[in-house]
């Protein structure tokens, strides 16, 4: 009896234990249930947005696409002209315009900015060589009572109240702007000129330049005899990179007589600096 | 038995959660994709209204008037600088090409008209945001030169040298100095309409000048603009004369020899158009010449 009794006992013990077991697994799974569920909701919503945002993307390129093909015209009146539709409208417009402004300053316009209430316009001069976006110079002008330059940060030795006289300035401003920015691109040219020999010509000196790099003496040196030429470049029209005269001074005036150094003569003044002396060094004329 | 409809619940929940990852994942690359063939800038106004679209931001009725401020200011700024700088800007599209850190390069696509000139600039900009530099890689420029082979040489060399901005300095020159041309052809044809013709046009850079009454004798004024290689804008004004032989035979002329160097002289006693009003009023025998 009691031997039978009490394997019921322990079995009905153990029965319970597995009862108890399973229950908390029970108790266990609608937890991991909601939670997958909750996680599976959360990526269904963020499905979601990614097709709308891919869709509004591609409704916005197309628009885009026709804006760029007709940018004056009007654009066409739609039936349904949903809310929705008039916002992605707006849309493409202003990423259309942001492009076209951008576009302006790509190419060194002005990046003209009213300021005052129309009293004061402020104007960027910017400035590449090479396709290697250089400084940029910035005017601060007064248009009223009289066009004037209230304050700059243009180098000195750029004449500008001369270029302002001799453009007329207080007349028409575009004319000497157009001459400061190619008096200030010139200048960026010469000087980015000056450093790339400076860095990729180690074995030639630099023995003067000014700051406004109109002037430039550099040491060549002739190989086998290693003979010294001193080369004197000037660049008298500052608007320009190339320089107006190129002459050599050298103790072997033989060498100098040479149809390849007259030659060289001409290079140096059609023909950037670097590329100029890259040219003289594969001919062998110096080292 | 609740216990095994438990595990398949979960397996199938599982299964869906990762068809869900891969699915977003595309999706995610699509998106990337997409935003490199034709980038576009989400941000202030812009990025209120797409989460507004999303149902995301709370509406307060503003959004789209907001927009559309927005949007009025861009256009007032565009006609300002189209204004300064002499340029009309008809599209301008952005491709992303690598965009990784501190690197971005971008396939960029400029078109619109300068004057009278259609342009059409495609350049590469790389930018390091590191080191703060910002360079032109492969450009093209492609422009309406029918009758611009002056300009052909300067085009090709500032594809070589990817001088973007020269290339656009040295356009609204070459246009000013035209334009210059133009107006002065036409002022001096609307006031000597007998003795002054534009036989190729008001643009064109041809002016003749003769008196209806000797029609077999013309002086030609032929005012080009040069642009060097460097990018150099030089109006050059010679003039020609055209007279027959009979004429000149019947009565020889010293002057008519001199003509070319004589007007060089007055070009630069008198300026241009000085100069031409005293050839035109010697031609038309004008009595206060």
């Amino acid at each position: 009896m009691e031997g039978a009794s009490s394997k019921g006992v322990l079995s009905h013990l153990s029965h319970l234990e597995v009862v108890t077991r399973s229950r908390k697994c029970e108790a266990q799974q609608p937890g991991r249930v909601a939670e997958l569920k909750a996680k599976a909701a959360a990526l269904v919503k963020q499905r979601d947005q990614l097709k709308a945002q891919i869709q509004i993307q591609q409704n916005l390129q197309k628009l885009r696409k026709s804006m760029n093909k007709h940018s004056n015209e009007e654009e066409e009146e739609m039936d349904e002209d949903s809310e929705n539709s008039q916002l992605l409208r707006l849309m493409a417009r202003h990423s259309h315009l942001r492009d076209l402004l951008d576009a302006h300053h790509l190419i060194g316009g002005y990046d003209v900015i009213k300021t005052s209430q129309g009293k004061g316009m402020c104007v960027s001069l910017a400035t590449a060589y090479e396709g290697v976006y250089l400084d940029t110079y910035n005017l601060e002008l007064d248009l009223k009572p009289k066009l004037r330059i209230r304050r700059h940060n243009i180098p000195p030795f750029i004449p500008l109240n001369q270029l302002a006289e001799q453009s007329n300035m207080e007349a028409n401003i575009k004319p000497f702007l157009h001459l400061l920015s190619q008096h200030l691109n010139a200048f960026a040219g010469r000087k980015q000129q000056l450093k790339l020999v400076k860095e990729n010509h180690k074995s030639i000196e630099v023995m003067e330049s000014n700051v406004l790099c109109s002037i430039l003496v550099l040491m060549l040196t002739v190989p086998r005899q290693k003979t010294a030429v001193l080369c004197t470049l000037d660049y008298t029209d500052q608007t320009r990179c190339l320089p107006t005269n190129a002459r050599f001074e050298s103790e072997d005036k033989e060498l100098l007589n040479s149809p390849d150094w007259k030659k060289h003569c001409s290079l140096l003044k059609d023909t950037p600096l670097h590329k100029a002396l890259t040219t003289m060094k594969t001919i062998g004329s110096i080292m | 038995m609740e216990k095994k409809e438990n595990v398949e619940e979960v397996e199938v929940l599982e299964a869906q959660i990762q068809h869900l990852q891969a699915e977003i994942a595309e999706l995610q690359h699509q998106q990337q994709n997409q935003d490199k063939e034709m980038t576009v800038c989400f941000k202030g106004q812009m990025l209120d209204a797409l989460l507004y679209m999303f149902a995301q931001k709370q509406d307060d009725g503003m959004v789209l008037a907001r927009l559309k401020k927005e949007v009025e200011d861009l256009e007032e700024d565009l006609r300002w600088q189209s204004q300064m700088n002499g340029i009309r800007m008809n599209s301008c599209t952005k491709k992303t090409l690598q965009s990784s850190g501190s690197k971005l390069v971008q396939q960029i696509c400029v078109s619109g008209h300068c004057s009278e000139l259609i342009f059409q600039v495609e350049f590469q900009l790389t930018e390091h945001s590191q080191r703060s530099e910002r360079m032109i890689t492969d450009l093209n420029v492609v422009m309406d030169t029918g009758d611009l082979q002056n300009f052909s040489s300067f085009l090709s060399g500032v594809e070589e040298t990817m001088d973007l901005l020269l290339f656009f300095r040295t356009q609204r020159a070459f246009t000013d100095r035209c334009d210059d041309r133009r107006r002065t052809f036409q002022h001096f044809q609307k006031k000597y309409p007998s003795v002054v013709s534009l036989p190729g046009g008001c643009r064109s850079e041809v002016m003749t000048v003769n008196h209806p009454k000797l029609p077999g004798c013309i002086v030609f004024i032929h005012w080009s603009v040069e642009v060097s290689r460097e990018g150099q804008v030089t109006p050059n004004i010679d003039l020609l004369t055209k007279i027959p032989e009979r004429a000149l035979q019947l009565f020889p002329s010293e002057a008519v020899g001199c003509a070319a160097e004589a007007f060089h002289s007055l070009l630069r006693i008198l300026g241009p158009e000085a100069a031409m009003e005293s050839v035109i009023r010697a031609v038309s025998l004008s009595q206060d010449a």
